[in-house]
């Protein structure tokens, strides 16, 4: 069920009518939220909902349990237990086919014959975001920094929030379970800011990520029938279809969030403004960098240890959240890459800190460009023989892709003009300051997406993740 | 003004507007080259998907009958296209033969789009009451809604006329590096018996018109059959019609070399030079089997 679909429509209305109806009693409208959010994770596989459901009371008892532990070492058995049961889950479902291929072409090399075993799983939507989510919060009991949730409903709300289940923003217990917890007031007045929000992130996946999607699949699927031109015109599509399909999809969810009277944080925020790679990872899928900050980074010392130690933290850091995106080691060499530019970045800050700002956002650009051949392509011999194919200049493909590069190009535009006004933001995006362009824009946006934009079933690229 | 009143004058507005844009585009549309074919009697006319579009020319096809023809088949066009436009022209025009591809039921892209301007006319919005709610709903609450997939190509005829064919046929050149063909999306039993209703509406408003269809598989180059060809085959033999099989084990198969095919599935303009000749003659000894037994 997208977002953008007629049945995720008639999902969400119902359960917003309902929802506010039985506004008198909390109690109501969490489990109607929590049924809402069974039966919009079910609509994919609804033998996942008993995986979400046994993961959520997992997480649920060893936080209780923790911490009435009496001993520091008990509450440490807990939290591994939980830890080991989350990462023991994600890596079922998610990395072992990878780790046994891997291990199989490993020892194929050392000459050891092994036929190795498969497990045929279907990989359960959004499981990387549910997961930390629930991670962060046995891990914040831990810490001492939030008390268990005693309510198991107000707790299962917390992981199987629909608006943000299936691929986040990632949430804390303190941001999202805090709101469960108390009654939400009923401000009708905020209802016309969300529902523009929800419009700005319709337009920017049906519109432009979907349009550009038509382009970069082709060209992609068959990088050997394409010329470097066109290898490059479709990674530069692919940075702006990544970051609207997925940006879209953190601004519908707080938009329906903040229709249920919740406020969900921002998660992007003008990226490819950025200055250099570390202010990109602070605009760039935020509620995931600042988790691997919190419970990776900072734990494995952050920057106190001197410049070895630094840089050793910061490729770890980086190289587990490349893997976080997919069992392949195209994401594992993205993340790698971003590490390597954070680590030459910290070591070059004397130089860099006098260059123009325009001039370091291009660098920054084109520095994240090249790590996003690694992110779309199938395998990473496909990237470096993409890479190596972009210097020879050859004719642009234009053949039955007219509509999305002229599309797909006033798209980019339209983002580029909505964000450089301000790429710093509260919201994102600064709404416009005249009464006019407030009334015109939205009619803009809602006939460009009637009109053109593109309706074929794409899912979000992030729910494979 | 409140924020209610201001929220409901734009409501309103997404309306007014929504009506304005319709009207405009559904006139330009009708209008355009792109419906070209509205305007022109012809007296065969073929229906089916891109192999049909790319492998059948009508001008070769229609010589040994005497009769000129129209390719209506499109890229991504499957039963529900098929039928729709089946509708619109048997009301304007009174054609001699309709030519029916075995179509993939599962391959169909925004039917309702290219259907647009007609959704309103009776055979078209019978077979729209068929679709399933949501999809109508797309359709319904903004009648703009009908020219996503149509507006970029209106668009585009409006700088760059499109090039007038006067059969509807375009060509492939060349040959595409060989690619294991996509998989078919599973059909659920409800998309199935949508489907196969169509189909038999499909020869019901020829019957009752009293035009014959003829239904063809197309050869393919690994030389399998449509994973549809027993459910075309029975309901072409339940209504009458003259079932013309072009596979490798058909009985009216043809020899074409992979040369002559620019895809798996796709014929390039020498392979359809080929075929269109051979439809031609198959459909002459179909139309008058006295005439070629003699």
């Amino acid at each position: 069920m997208l977002f953008n679909s007629v049945s995720f429509g008639l999902f969400f209305s119902v359960t917003f009518t309902l929802y506010w109806l039985s506004r008198r009693s909390l109690r109501l409208q969490n489990s109607i939220l929590l049924l809402a959010g069974y039966v919009f994770y079910s609509h994919w596989d609804w033998r996942f909902s008993f995986l979400l459901a046994a993961s959520t009371l997992i997480d649920y008892i060893c936080g209780i349990t923790l911490e009435n532990a009496r001993t520091p070492a008990l509450r440490k058995k807990w939290l591994v237990l939980s830890v080991a049961v989350n990462l023991g889950i994600l890596g079922t479902f998610k990395y072992f086919n990878f780790f046994v291929d891997t291990l199989h072409v490993f020892l194929d090399r050392l000459g050891v014959p092994v036929s190795p075993g498969h497990l045929r799983v279907v990989l359960p939507v959004g499981i990387s975001f549910y997961t930390f989510q629930s991670l962060s919060y046995v891990i914040d009991i831990y810490r001492g920094q939030f008390r268990a949730c005693r309510n198991l409903r107000d707790y299962a709300l917390y992981v199987a929030f629909f608006p943000q289940l299936v691929a986040g923003p990632i949430q804390r217990a303190h941001g999202l379970l805090a709101q469960i917890v108390v009654p939400r007031a009923w401000r009708p007045e905020t209802w016309p800011a969300a529902a523009q929000l929800f419009l700005w992130g319709l337009f920017k996946k049906a519109f432009i990520a979907d349009r550009l999607a038509l382009y970069v699949d082709a060209v992609y699927g068959n990088l050997t029938n394409h010329s470097g031109t066109t290898i490059a015109v479709a990674t530069l599509f692919f940075a702006f279809q990544i970051y609207c399909d997925f940006s879209a999809y953190s601004d519908m969810a707080r938009a329906l969030a903040k229709l249920l009277g919740f406020e969900l944080p921002l998660n992007f925020r003008a990226p490819y403004f950025a200055v250099d790679v570390s202010d990109f990872w602070k605009r760039w899928h935020i509620s995931l960098s600042t988790w691997l900050r919190d419970y990776l980074y900072i734990p494995l010392g952050g920057n106190r240890a001197g410049a070895a130690a630094t840089a050793r933290n910061l490729l770890i850091t980086m190289l587990l959240g490349g893997l976080w995106h997919g069992a392949n080691w195209t994401f594992v060499i993205w993340g790698g890459l971003h590490g390597l530019y954070l680590i030459v970045q910290r070591q070059a800050a004397p130089l860099t800190r006098c260059w123009p700002v325009a001039f370091s956002r291009l660098c920054t650009f084109l520095a994240v460009l090249l790590a996003w051949v690694f992110f779309r392509a199938d395998s990473a011999s496909a990237a470096f023989d993409a890479l190596a194919r972009i210097p020879s200049a050859g004719p642009l493909w234009t053949d039955g892709a007219l509509d999305s590069l002229v599309l797909g190009a006033a798209g980019i535009l339209v983002l580029w003009a909505a964000e450089a006004r301000n790429p710093n933001a509260p919201e994102g995006v600064e709404p416009p300051r005249s009464a006019l362009m407030r009334w015109c824009l939205p009619y803009a946006a809602l006939f460009a997406v009637i009109l053109l934009g593109v309706f074929q079933g794409q899912q979000f690229i992030y729910f494979q993740f | 003004m409140s924020r209610c009143a201001r929220g409901l004058a734009f409501v309103l507005g997404v309306f007014v507007l929504d009506a304005a844009l319709s009207w405009a585009i559904g006139w330009s549309y009708a209008r355009s080259p792109l419906t070209s074919f509205m305007r022109q009697n012809k007296t065969i006319l073929y229906f089916g998907d891109s192999k049909f579009h790319f492998g059948v020319d009508p001008d070769i096809t229609g010589k040994p009958l005497g009769l000129d023809g129209y390719n209506l088949a499109r890229e991504g066009g499957g039963i529900v296209y098929s039928k729709g436009i089946q509708s619109v022209l048997l009301r304007r025009s009174r054609p001699k033969l309709l030519v029916l591809q075995v179509m993939d039921f599962s391959t169909e892209k925004a039917a309702e789009g290219r259907l647009a301007p007609f959704l309103d006319e009776p055979g078209v919005a019978r077979v729209f009451q068929k679709l399933p709610t949501t999809v109508r709903l797309q359709y319904s609450v903004l009648r703009s809604a009908r020219y996503n997939w149509v507006f970029p190509s209106l668009a585009k005829s409006w700088f760059v006329p499109p090039p007038t064919s006067s059969s509807g046929f375009s060509e492939l050149h060349g040959n595409k590096p060989h690619q294991p063909p996509a998989p078919t999306p599973a059909l659920r039993e409800s998309e199935r018996r949508l489907y196969t209703s169509l189909l038999d509406a499909f020869f019901v408003e020829a019957r009752q018109h009293e035009v014959p269809v003829v239904v063809v598989e197309m050869p393919l180059k690994e030389g399998r059959r449509s994973p549809f060809y027993a459910t075309y085959r029975e309901l072409a033999q339940r209504h009458g019609a003259p079932f013309l099989d072009f596979s490798r084990q058909g009985a009216h198969s043809i020899a074409i070399s992979p040369e002559s095919f620019y895809d798996e599935g796709h014929l390039n303009a020498r392979g359809a030079a080929l075929f269109s000749a051979a439809l031609g003659q198959r459909l002459s000894q179909a139309l008058n089997p006295k005439e070629h037994a003699a």
